[in-house]
């Protein structure tokens, strides 16, 4: 490690600007240690400020594309509602007609079986004239 | 007791079943699920479709099989004369016309008016088809009558029924 004195002078070159890169890169070191002398410390914000920035990535770069893909999850939701929205109303009106057509079937089917059960009645209905008829012949006859 | 008497309750399913399956046989069934589902979707007022909505609250099951060809009816004649002996029907009329052999059995229900079950069979002379026609519920005959009643009424003239 260098001397105090040593890292004085190359400090006073620095903030004259005129230290090369070699320089620059002892001065990291130094102030990237622990053995950083108390009147220096207070320059030591100033070289691990800079050796972070040398480490910063470009991870704004990644922020750009999601903006889109946002907007994109939103219409495939909407979509999707939309969609099954559809398939429900699609299925109830198949289900509505299922039971009209199954309610026409059975209006059908008691209406052949409810005239069958009443098939005798003209046959009565023929009777009952009938039954009138003697009546009056009857009657008629008893006068 | 319970766990014998639940397959002879599915009988009359079971006993028709196979003649759904053949070409000369229109075979309509509606299911209790359907006669559950119709009779909650009351969207119409008029008195007539009231008459079949309250008849159709008291049916489980409807079941009808139609066909022309002979040997068919014949068969089928003979599965619904087993039927009608093992399951206990009772003839509650029959009909000869010269159009028609109708002839209906029945299970009687919670009391003279109601049946459990009814088997109409058919055979038309004139068309030379055959109808074997099964229903279950709670079924009123004289609202099953009644459904139809108002075209027989005797005026002396000819009237057409079915």
């Amino acid at each position: 490690m260098e001397s105090v004195k040593k890292i004085d002078s190359l400090l006073k070159k620095y903030f004259e600007g005129e230290t090369d890169l070699r320089e620059e890169a002892q001065l990291k070191k130094y102030f990237s240690s622990d053995l950083v002398d108390s009147k220096h410390k207070q320059y030591t914000p100033l070289f691990s400020y800079f050796s972070n920035n040398e480490k910063e990535q470009l991870s704004n770069a990644i922020k750009l594309p999601k903006a889109k893909s946002q907007r994109f999850k939103w219409m495939s939701i909407a979509a999707s509602f939309a969609l099954m929205a559809s398939v429900y109303v699609g299925y109830s009106i198949k289900q509505e007609n299922e039971i009209k057509d199954a309610f026409s079937q059975t209006q059908m089917a008691l209406d052949f079986l409810s005239g069958n059960m009443n098939k005798g009645n003209q046959a009565f209905a023929q009777l009952d004239k009938f039954k009138q008829t003697t009546e009056i012949i009857y009657n008629q006859k008893n006068k | 007791m319970l766990f014998l008497a639940a397959p002879f309750l599915s009988q009359a399913q079971d006993a028709f079943d196979k003649f759904e399956d053949i070409d000369e046989v229109t075979t309509v069934v509606v299911s209790k699920s359907m006669f559950k589902l119709m009779s909650s979707f009351n969207s119409d007022t008029d008195p007539e479709t009231q008459e079949y909505m309250e008849m159709i609250k008291t049916i489980d099951g409807l079941r009808v099989y139609i066909t022309d060809n002979q040997d068919i009816a014949r068969e089928m004649k003979e599965v619904a004369t087993k039927y009608i002996k093992s399951s206990k029907l009772t003839e509650l009329m029959r009909v000869t016309d010269k159009d028609a052999n109708v002839k209906i059995y029945v299970k009687q229900g919670r009391d003279e008016d109601h049946v459990k079950e009814l088997l109409m069979f058919v055979s038309d002379k004139e068309d030379k088809q055959t109808v074997l026609m099964s229903l279950m519920g709670d079924i009123d005959l004289n609202k099953v009558a009644l459904l139809t009643e108002k075209m027989n009424l005797p005026t002396g003239g000819n009237i057409e029924i079915q």
